[in-house]
């Protein structure tokens, strides 16, 4: 629904310099504020205008949005800019400029920025009920599903005023205003004494959003620095899906791991043992080929294709043997072929038992076609001593770097998302004194 | 629900890829950061057939 952000207008002479004041809420406006000499007075339509203040704090760099200039906000309606005001905390340095807003249909919104984080504000005719909080909790509201939790305490100063007002802002300095934030959203509660409570409800708005609705070139508004407080943290709406998402997905990879351990379970097809040396009791699997020792295992089946998974363990102990092996397709010739080096040392040193190395190795090959297969070991020992080890083929091998590699895939993205978004909190938070994991 | 998934719409495609390579290599006995199969040489080998070091050069390294 768009409604005119309003064509009426009226002038008005600055009790103090003259100039002529352009306002556009005739019947509301009370107070103004001269954008020539900074006098800000109040003109009730009868009577002389009164002169209240004059203020000194004029910002050194023109607000980015005039007055009088007509924007559509979030809201969708239409606003103009009635007004400016520069303010900041009581009890410390934090200044941030309002833009007053009128719509002569919905009234007066404003909006806010804050090194350069926009927030867009507008009464709220509900009134909350604030939880005080615990020892282990600072106040909070709950509202509409969510937990607003306090963010910030402060009573205003304003440094600066220009535009139309349709009450004293300088009475404001009297406010105790409390923030309440649930990003991108924010209650803000402001208290006088002997007043009702008031409640101001606000959004956060991206900088485009701001420059698109008033037609101003972004790049004319401030720049934005460290994190706002009510800026939604990055992933936004991707973020309530991708989480529950993955980890249906690494469930689902895990059941999918369970599935193939059942539907191709391991099998072991050969597990043999073999000395390295020539010895003194003839070996039935040793071959002499041209010059070299070779040891053949027996004969055994693989049904393919399938990754294949050879475990060595030798019989080493301070030395070492190194086994190339070749596993032979018995039909076609074609060969899979590594090297396995297993050394282990171990004694005693300076009090201290030490060790080394391991009597273990193994490898994965595949994927290996279906077929009668043999290994061939091409050993070589220590000094050529006769060293024991033993072979046991497995088919079916688990391959457990694959479930790992697609798990880390899979938490790639979500992961530095979820990373940023807890920089992003943790950025947001220590700009406060009220962080609830402080209070823990 | 549709609309949200459209927000990681490349996420779930990279994670499907993903899902279906990891069946896939299941299936088949791929690892997927390769293999320790250090041979080269082509289907029936480099070799004769036959019992003993099918196409197999006497390396020894270390």
């Amino acid at each position: 629904m768009r409604e005119p952000a309003t064509t009426l207008s009226a002038q008005l002479p600055c009790p103090h310099c003259r100039a002529s004041i352009t306002y556009y809420d005739v019947q509301g406006s009370t107070h103004y504020g001269c954008p020539e000499c900074y006098t800000f007075f109040k003109y009730e339509g009868e009577g002389p205008a009164q002169e209240l203040r004059r203020f000194r704090d004029v910002p050194r760099v023109a607000p980015a949005l005039p007055l009088g200039l007509v924007g559509t906000l979030p809201d969708g309606l239409l606003y103009r800019v009635v007004g400016h005001l520069l303010r900041k905390e009581a009890s410390s340095a934090a200044r941030w400029l309002e833009y007053v807003l009128f719509n002569p249909t919905a009234g007066y919104a404003q909006l806010a920025v804050y090194e350069g984080h926009w927030i867009f504000i507008r009464p709220d005719k509900l009134s909350y009920h604030v939880n005080p909080g615990s020892a282990g909790s600072y106040a909070f509201v709950e509202a509409e599903g969510a937990t607003y939790n306090l963010y910030n305490k402060y009573s205003p100063r304003t440094l600066y005023a220009v535009g139309e007002f349709d009450y004293n802002i300088l009475d404001d300095d009297k406010l105790s205003v409390s923030e309440f934030i649930a990003p991108p959203l924010m209650l803000v509660q402001e208290k006088t004494k002997g007043q009702p409570t008031a409640w101001y409800r606000a959004e956060h708005i991206e900088p485009a959003a701001v420059a698109a609705a008033f037609g101003v070139e972004q790049n004319k508004l401030p720049y934005r620095n460290g994190t706002g407080a009510i800026q939604p943290a990055p992933g936004g709406a991707a973020w309530a899906v991708l989480r529950p998402l993955t980890l249906w997905l690494l469930l689902l990879v895990v059941l999918t791991q369970a599935a193939l351990l059942v539907l191709r379970p391991e099998r072991q097809v050969l597990s043999q043992n073999f000395s390295s040396g020539i010895g003194s009791t003839p070996n039935p699997n040793m071959v002499v080929q041209n010059n070299a020792l070779v040891l053949v295992s027996e004969s055994f089946p693989i049904e393919g294709p399938t990754a294949v998974e050879v475990e060595l363990r030798a019989e080493v102990d301070n030395s070492w043997i190194e086994l190339p092996v070749s596993m032979v397709n018995e039909q076609t010739g074609q060969s899979y072929e590594f090297t396995k080096s297993i050394e282990y040392y171990h004694g005693y040193e300076g009090g201290e038992n030490w060790s080394e190395g391991s009597v273990e190795g193994d490898a994965v090959l595949g994927p290996v076609p279906s077929g009668r297969y043999h290994l061939n070991v091409y050993p070589t020992s220590e000094n050529n001593r006769p060293v024991s080890f033993t072979l046991r083929v497995t088919q079916n091998a688990t391959l457990t770097s694959n479930v790992l590699l697609v798990l880390a895939a899979l938490l790639i993205w979500p992961g530095i998302l979820a990373w940023r978004r807890h920089a992003h909190e943790e950025s947001r938070w220590s700009q406060s004194d009220y962080d609830p994991k402080q209070n823990d | 629900m549709l609309k949200n998934l459209f927000h990681i719409r490349y996420y779930l495609l990279v994670a499907l890829l993903a899902y279906g390579t990891f069946v896939w290599a299941g299936l088949t006995g791929h690892r997927l950061l390769g293999d320790d199969n250090e041979s080269t040489e082509n289907l029936n080998g480099t070799g004769s057939h036959g019992s003993g070091r099918h196409g197999r050069g006497l390396y020894f390294h270390k």
